[in-house]
């Protein structure tokens, strides 16, 4: 490949990828996959979509930490696309009571990093949003590199759909960080 | 290079260090190693596939999913063998100048980090094929070494044809996997591998008629096989985790079977086959798994976590008194559970419908 058309190339992927992040400002409510949440500081919306229904924000890049929000997943649907035929992705069911949805992110998080990581959920609770049934827990795994990540899901239920957003972030320092603004968004979702 | 690979071995989340599975397993390798067992080091990987491996630098890998498909203590000897085998026939080193004339570095650390994570990079698959097909040889010498160096102590060599005859039933159970598993990639077909041991076996038999050399230290090793389900029993939940997670009922369900042939506590075996079925979810799934948890409750052993994914599945099947009741025994016997708030919900909400 000659200089000029490797300078075109890396002019393009770099002038795309500008266009694709955007500044979602603090303090201005937000509806993101059916969901209307007002952050309390700026965060980067980007190009990342993971499932059908997905839209991730991120603060300091997606590998240090990440909010996806996942909308209106109906019965038979997974939450995120499959990244390999080998590891296909589990479906939500309409019927799922809470230990199967927290085994459903459990899985999905897991093939979506490839397989065989070690995904563990904790603190499962309830907790509504606007009369609609939800619940949250928390979640911890390492990566295939080795960083550990921790996780804060909450997950409603509404009309029959299932409604995340999955918060996870390296657990030194980034998730304690944010996890403030993170209880405040969760505790003020509408739908 | 490979020293540093250890390192992060050493600090990778996913070895495991339960300290009895890592005695056992260390002291196996060490009566087989005999004067080479200072320079071998075992670290297990918290892996459900069904591999080994050996490195040139003394490091060896054993992953939890073959603990979970061995049956006896000669099955995981034989196994450990030919690992040891490899080691002291310096294959690592051959095959390692061989990735080294092509692009060694990038796909040596790509193999190791599969074998502790299970992730490896889809660039230097091709190259893997390569050491795939180099190694197959070297393979079957190292079956050969190995079942020398297990029957030198004593243990039955037949076990290790019963070992790949069941692979083999547990592969055609689910063959959509049998290709991602990296060991029947680098290894000589099952059907083949059978019959050549079987050859060989055959012949040690008919040359060698006297008892062997350096058998089993009787005393310390009167009963290996027991010695060998009261390790798995202890790490039964943590070798079956990985497993259930990779949702691959039918190869599960075989292994249940199977762990139930051998011994292993009931009250285990069937929360694990109730939590295969739970999640299988076939038609006439949710009433075999109901039956399972209540087996596997009405057994010593059972873990808590039984009584609460009973009553879940009483709860959908609408069976609420039994549900209710299946709550509360959860929070009876685990009182600090984190799932309480979660739990007490469905109490509260259940007994306001009575």
């Amino acid at each position: 490949m000659s200089k000029k058309v490797l300078l075109i190339v890396t002019l393009y992927i770099t002038i795309s990828g500008c266009v694709s992040y955007t500044l979602v400002p603090a303090g201005k409510s937000q509806n993101v996959q059916g969901m209307a949440v007002a952050p309390l500081s700026s965060w980067t919306a980007t190009p990342y979509k993971p499932g059908a229904n997905a839209t991730v924000w991120t603060k300091d890049g997606v590998g240090l930490n990440e909010l996806i929000f996942i909308g209106d997943v109906g019965d038979g649907k997974s939450i995120f696309k499959s990244v390999s035929k080998e590891l296909p992705m589990p479906t939500y069911k309409k019927d799922m009571l809470p230990n199967e949805i927290v085994e459903l992110v459990e899985t999905s998080i897991k093939n979506n990093l490839g397989g065989q990581v070690s995904v563990e959920s904790s603190n499962l609770r309830p907790q509504s949003v606007n009369g609609n049934d939800g619940f949250r827990f928390d979640l911890k795994y390492f990566t295939g590199g080795g960083l550990y990540k921790q996780g804060d899901v909450i997950a409603i239920s509404k009309n029959e759909t299932l409604n995340l957003i999955i918060y996870t972030a390296a657990a030194l320092h980034y998730f304690p960080k944010d996890h403030a603004e993170i209880n405040s968004l969760f505790s003020n979702i509408e739908m | 290079m490979v020293d540093k690979l250890e390192g992060d071995v050493k600090r990778s989340p996913y070895v495991v260090r339960d300290e009895k599975l890592n005695n056992y397993v260390s002291d196996l390798v060490c009566r087989l190693a005999q004067e080479y067992c200072p320079h071998i080091r075992v670290y297990i990987v918290n892996n459900p596939q069904f591999n080994a491996s050996m490195y040139p630098n003394g490091m060896m890998h054993v992953h939890t999913g073959l603990l979970l498909r061995v049956e006896n203590e000669s099955q995981l000897a034989a196994v450990i063998g030919h690992e040891l085998a490899h080691y002291l026939l310096t294959h690592q080193i051959l095959q390692y100048k061989n990735l080294k004339s092509t692009s060694g570095i990038t796909t040596i650390l790509d193999i190791a980090l599969m074998s502790v994570t299970g992730v490896y990079g889809l660039g230097s698959l091709g190259l893997y094929s390569k050491a795939a097909s180099y190694g197959r040889q070297g393979e079957s010498d190292a079956d050969q070494y190995g079942l020398d160096i297990i029957r030198n102590h004593g243990y039955d060599m037949d076990e290790a044809v019963e070992l790949w005859s069941y692979l083999e039933v547990e592969r055609e159970a689910d063959q959509s996997k049998s290709n991602r598993n990296p060991f029947f990639a680098t290894h000589p077909a099952t059907s083949d591998r059978i019959t050549t041991l079987k050859e060989f076996i055959k012949t040690v038999d008919s040359a060698e008629t006297s008892a062997p050399a350096g058998g089993l230290n009787e005393v310390q090793y009167k009963n290996p096989d027991d010695m060998y389900l009261e390790v798995i029993s202890s790490s039964y939940a943590l070798l079956m985790r990985e497993q259930i997670a990779l949702q691959e009922h039918e190869q599960t369900n075989l292994l249940l079977e199977k762990h139930l042939r051998m011994g292993l506590p009931v009250a285990l075996i069937e929360f694990y086959r109730g939590e295969m079925l739970r999640q299988r979810n076939l038609a006439g799934d949710r009433e075999l798994a109901i039956s399972a948890y209540r087996n596997s409750l009405s057994s010593a052993g059972a873990p808590v976590g039984a009584n609460r994914e009973l009553a879940y599945l009483l709860l959908k099947e609408k069976r609420s008194s039994e549900a209710l009741a299946e709550f509360k025994n959860y929070l009876g016997k685990s009182p600090d559970a984190d799932d309480r708030q979660m739990i007490e919900y469905y109490i509260n909400d259940l007994e306001s419908k009575e």
